[in-house]
């Protein structure tokens, strides 16, 4: 493997974790919004 | 959310409509900006070529992976100080945080490690005591998901999350403490010039980034606190 090959993969993991990271954070926040509006409204 | 009023259930308030999304945004597109300077730049290292380029994902990481858990051991200490509920949330999600930074930073140090030490992996002080970090802050999060009571798993979070603070100083450190193969601390006293830009701008970014992270998950947390308490209200009206 080349120089370039390691600094390429090391750019990509950084985005991968970042991008994985906030898609997760988002799923969680609409779970949670959901969880919320569904137990003030008081259903099961 | 689009109600004016939010939610109210125990003492917990779900958080409103905020402008928290935008700073996501900033901090993403900052973050691609500073790389791309940093890359453009920066020279190659004398000694390790374009290898250096590295050092502008690597050590920001593990300077939020160190910034983090000081988080977790404010809001702990303060958890148990005060017992407010948004304390333990706050800190547990910054022990999910600094979790994921850890990670990042663990696998870039070996990414790095390959082409210059020779190896992916060593039990340098430097890496076992980060990797000891990680440990603790996985830990911490298996811990949460194992305890069903909340004031249980608050107290015994606030106390994972001193002893995983208490190695910060000690990871910081090791390099000088120990005879390690790891360089000492990065900081701009010990970056050539050429570097130093590149690797502040990447370190404010990945702190924005940080905030962004910890206040949504804080967010997240606080809306599913917020359920339970209604659910629980509404269970007990019911048994009346």
């Amino acid at each position: 493997m080349t120089n370039t090959m390691f600094v390429s993969a090391a750019f990509a993991v950084t985005w991968v974790v970042i991008i994985g990271y906030a898609l997760h954070l988002r799923r969680s926040i609409q779970r949670s919004r959901e969880l919320l509006e569904r137990s003030t409204r008081g259903d099961r | 959310m689009t109600t004016s009023a939010p939610p109210i259930a125990g003492n917990i308030v779900a958080p409103r409509a905020s402008r928290w999304p935008i700073f996501g945004w900033f901090a993403f597109l900052f973050l691609i900006a500073s790389q791309v300077t940093a890359i453009v730049i920066s020279p190659p290292d004398r000694d390790m070529g374009d290898l250096q380029k590295i050092m502008y994902v690597h050590v920001p990481a593990a300077w939020m992976t160190m910034l983090a858990p000081l988080t977790v051991l404010v809001f702990g200490l303060r958890y148990l100080w005060k017992r407010r509920e948004q304390d333990d949330l706050l800190a547990a999600a910054a022990a999910e945080v600094a979790t994921t930074f850890a990670g990042l930073t663990l696998v870039l140090g070996m990414i790095w490690a390959r082409p210059t030490w020779g190896v992916w992996w060593t039990w340098d002080a430097r890496l076992t005591s980060m990797l000891v970090l990680f440990l603790i802050l996985a830990g911490y999060l298996a811990l949460r998901a194992l305890i069903d009571d909340t004031e249980r798993r608050a107290q015994w979070s606030a106390v994972v999350g001193i002893l995983g603070a208490i190695n910060v100083p000690i990871v910081y450190m090791s390099v000088r403490w120990w005879r390690t193969i790891h360089q000492i601390q990065s900081a701009p006293s010990t970056v050539d010039p050429a570097y130093v830009i590149g690797l502040r701008l990447n370190a404010f970014a990945f702190l924005f980034l940080m905030i962004y992270f910890i206040r949504r998950r804080y967010e997240a947390a606080l809306m599913e606190r917020a359920a339970e308490h209604a659910s629980r209200a509404t269970a007990l009206g019911e048994g009346r």
